[in-house]
């Protein structure tokens, strides 16, 4: 497992060393229809572990996996699996699998067919292909399924018999193209406890694409972000959450409201005046730039913990309550102020005035980069 | 890349070639002698062709309104209501589409037969009407009722939430969208009883003349080869007339809507199922009686029911120099090489057709043309073409499933196509990560609803070759006739015996007919084209 490594989008050690074992991709460009895709796009993705490529819709994810699965070549780069080059492997030779958003069952054939498909292909015994297939039914909750037509299935049905049928053949490596994003919310959060457990019993190596940080942070160990069509950083979830380190990660993962004052910092080089009184920089969590100096204009990241209601502090006025199922939110505005979130008590209301202060320990320093 | 490209173009070339030499040949030479210039002259201004030209879009139009008139409560029971018998209903409107032109003029026959009215109405308008009603009051009600069905109703439901009554919001809402596929549909029937030949022939009589029959007689009869062509000429502008004023006009008003929603319910208060009774009744009198009639006296035989018309078929007592059971035989070996030349052309410009882009609809236009041109214009097109070196296939076996394919090749187009396109990349991508080698993934994913598909559109070719009588009038050999030419030549003979028996040999190509429709609807798949 990498922990906060510093070169963009490598996981633990120098290109060429990293592919020692499982995925790498080195340096990917692609362009479609005269826009680059991919643009030096590097990454890899260490056995046994479920790595999570995080993007806005349309950012190239999609067209990172068709790649390494070798549907789309790449203009140059390569794609290495533990140290061979796959450029001259067809994707049918590669033996990976992938499950697709709009699960690509085939509709001509019934449920164990399906299933069965990638071993008819390996030229597996017919024999074989049945206890296998009844296997993997049985790990994805679906055992007496075999005989049913694809047609009859549910979203969330599908989507478990087109994960059993990339499993059956067991792959290398297995790609998750946004599995979940045609099912509702409840069937999306079963599906995919129930396919962080298939995975992690299998020791499953996968790559999993996705828009949404929460299925992102919730099926993998690591969180690759994307932006530009390369990768923008890597690292653990917790990782991430607590140090984005620039604006672009605070902002996608939705971390707090970010803040560029207007004024200076004082003279002293700490000190910061806000409106909502003045804050202490060197009190402020930024585990990454501890020992840096700090820039004359930083950019923060008020988190909505940061935001606590003091008897002492600004006055301000709430602008807007939210209720969520586990939290209350609430938007508070100072004067001369953007509005700052917080996590509010059910006491609060719109339209009610209160006193805040910041808490410099949540507060973030980020780097000036965006999206 | 390239090598791939050439593939395409080399896949193209045969049917392209195929419509090239037995379509657009024989066509421009009906053109070249049409032109020119004292014929063209001499038969546009005669005032026979005058009066022939009037009556032929009279009876059109008559047919057309009459037609559209029955069809649309249909349509609109069948689109928004369900049912019992609403799956027989849809199935008896698939009917007329195949039954051969002759099997329903005999039908008709039999009909008048039956209630004592020949000598009024045979060889009257009003026959020939009842017999276009017949045959396209399904093509409105199926084509308006489907397109209907699809119609998503929630415009409608925001209207009447809006404030619009039952009344307004049919016509504000409801009617404006269907008037594009009111007005597809009218314009293929009025261009269908335009070009109507085999029933008008049989029950129009000699002094019901239109320009197709027109043609066939002066071709045929007369052999005045200038006078037909310049008659075909004049038949062929009006085609291109009514097609352009369609396309221009659904080009202008057509809106894309979403479809796709199936919205009937289960009927609600006396008017609707009054609504339901109307729509059924007027199926079962339109389509059900004449079918009816012609099984009814295909079995009378002086004065009692047996099966004697059948078995004088094969008896040898007939009036005709080729037993009727010689024509069946004809028939069959006809159509069955009709399929296999339409299915293996057909599916070639499928594969060309169903890869997308501008050039590929121009390809797919291209076998679309035949069908829109009447089996008379090919017929006699081939006949003036195809008789001199280096085409000599006057004497040839082979020139009529030539022509019948060409009939066929639209049909397997149309169904092979959908299910080429509906294959989503991604299944093919699917297979591919899954082990399967580009040929696998072919013969895996692409072949089997191609398969179904094509199955569908060999099926409609082969039935519709069995019945084709309009250009097999001008091209089959006296010798070597075809069933629908052996029911023509029975019917044109004077006697009860050859009545019935033209009877008895309808019902088995009503039989034929059916029977292949009926193995086709085994393959359909769901929301493939819709003949």
């Amino acid at each position: 497992m990498i922990a906060g490594s510093g070169e963009k989008g490598f996981g633990r050690a120098a290109p060429g060393k990293a592919s020692a074992d499982g995925l790498a991709a080195e340096r990917l460009w692609l362009s479609l229809g005269g826009a680059d895709i991919l643009a030096d796009l590097s990454l890899t993705a260490p056995l046994g572990e479920t790595t999570a490529l995080l993007g806005p819709s349309g950012c190239g994810k999609s067209t990172f996996l068709r790649t390494v699965a070798g549907l789309l070549r790449p203009q140059s780069g390569r794609v290495l699996w533990c140290g061979n080059d796959l450029r001259s492997l067809p994707p049918h030779r590669r033996r990976f699998g992938m499950v697709f958003q709009d699960h690509a069952l085939l509709p001509h054939r019934n449920v164990g067919d399906n299933v069965a498909f990638g071993l008819r292909m390996q030229g597996v015994e017919p024999s074989q292909r049945r206890r296998r297939v009844g296997e993997m039914l049985a790990l994805t909750n679906l055992s007496g399924y075999e005989k049913r037509s694809v047609s009859t299935l549910s979203g969330g049905e599908a989507q478990r018999v087109a994960l059993a049928r990339s499993l059956a053949p067991e792959p290398r490596l297995l790609l998750l193209d946004e599995p979940f994003a045609a099912l509702d919310r409840p069937l999306q959060s079963q599906l995919i406890d129930d396919i962080r457990r298939i995975l992690s019993n299998l020791g499953q190596t996968a790559v999993h694409v996705t828009h949404d940080h929460a299925e992102a942070f919730s099926l993998a160990t690591r969180v690759a972000l994307m932006l530009n069509g390369a990768v923008h950083r890597v690292g653990e979830p917790g990782e991430l959450i607590s140090d984005p380190r620039d604006a672009y990660t605070a902002e996608f993962l939705r971390l707090g409201v970010i803040w560029s004052p207007e004024i200076p910092l004082r003279e002293d080089g700490t000190l910061l005046e806000s409106p909502w009184g003045v804050l202490d920089v060197s009190r402020m969590n930024s585990p990454s730039r501890i020992s840096t100096e700090l820039p004359s204009q930083p950019l923060l990241l008020i988190r909505p913990s940061a935001v606590l209601l003091v008897a002492d502090g600004v006055p301000a006025k709430v602008s807007d309550v939210k209720v969520t199922p586990n939290r209350i939110h609430a938007t508070v505005q100072a004067k001369d102020a953007p509005p700052l979130e917080m996590y509010a008590d059910k006491n609060m209301h719109t339209g009610m005035r209160c006193t805040v202060a910041l808490d410099p320990r949540e507060i973030c320093l980020l780097e000036q980069i965006s999206g | 890349m390239k090598s791939h490209r050439l593939r395409l173009l080399a896949l193209a070339a045969i049917p392209a070639a195929f419509v090239g030499i037995f379509f657009l040949y024989p066509l421009a030479t009906i053109l070249r002698h049409g032109f020119d210039a004292s014929t063209l002259a001499q038969t546009w201004g005669n005032p026979a062709t005058a009066g022939v030209l009037r009556f032929t879009v009279t009876q059109a139009l008559a047919s057309t309104g009459l037609c559209l008139l029955l069809a649309l409560p249909t349509a609109a029971a069948l689109a928004r209501l369900r049912f019992r018998g609403r799956r027989l209903l849809n199935a008896l409107l698939v009917v007329p589409f195949v039954l051969p032109t002759v099997v329903v003029a005999a039908a008709f026959l039999s009909l008048m037969d039956s209630l004592g009215l020949t000598d009024r109405f045979r060889h009257t308008t009003w026959a020939i009407i009842a017999a276009h009603v017949f045959f396209n009051y399904a093509v409105i009600a199926r084509s308006v009722g489907a397109f209907w069905s699809q119609l998503d109703t929630a415009p409608e439901q925001a209207a009447r939430v809006l404030g619009a009554g039952r009344v307004r919001t049919f016509t504000t809402v409801t009617l404006p969208r269907l008037i594009p596929a009111i007005a597809a549909s009218t314009a293929i029937v009025l261009l269908f009883n335009f070009t109507s030949f085999g029933v008008i022939l049989i029950l129009g009589g000699p002094r019901r003349a239109t320009l197709e029959t027109e043609i066939w007689r002066f071709a045929v009869q007369r052999i005045e080869f200038d006078v037909a062509a310049s008659l075909a000429l004049l038949q062929l502008v009006f085609v291109l007339v009514i097609v352009t004023a369609s396309t221009v006009w659904q080009r202008r008003r057509g809106v894309p809507e979403h479809l796709g929603a199936h919205s009937a319910s289960a009927p609600r208060g006396a008017a609707q199922r009054l609504a339901v009774l109307a729509a059924c009744l007027t199926a079962v009198v339109v389509i059900g009686m004449p079918v009816a009639a012609l099984v009814e006296r295909s079995l009378r035989h002086s004065g009692g029911y047996s099966f004697e018309n059948f078995r004088l078929l094969g008896a040898g007592t007939h009036a005709m120099s080729v037993s009727p059971l010689t024509a069946l035989g004809n028939s069959l070996t006809f159509a069955l090489a009709a399929t296999a030349i339409a299915g293996s052309v057909g599916l070639a410009a499928a594969a060309v057709v169903s890869r997308s882009g501008g050039a590929a609809s121009a390809f797919e236009g291209l076998f679309l043309v035949p069908l829109g041109a009447s089996g008379v214009l090919l017929g006699f097109g081939a006949l003036l073409a195809l008789d001199a070196p280096p085409l000599d296939l006057r004497l040839s076996w082979w020139l009529v499933p030539i022509t019948h394919a060409l009939i066929g090749i639209p049909f397997v187009i149309r169904s092979t196509v959908p299910a080429l396109r509906a294959v989503s990349e991604r299944l093919r991508e699917a297979a591919a990560v899954l082990g399967a080698s580009p040929r696998r993934v072919w013969r895996e994913v692409d072949l089997p609803p191609a398969l179904r598909g094509l199955a569908v559109g060999v099926g409609f070719a082969f039935a519709v070759s069995l019945g084709e009588f309009g250009a097999t009038a001008f091209i089959a050999r006296p010798e070597r006739p075809t069933l629908p030419l052996a029911i023509f030549r029975l019917l044109s003979r004077p006697g009860q015996a050859n009545f019935g028996q033209a009877m008895a040999l309808s019902v088995i190509l009503l039989a034929l007919v059916a029977g292949a429709v009926l193995l086709i609807d085994r393959f359909r798949l769901p929301g493939s084209a819709d003949f």
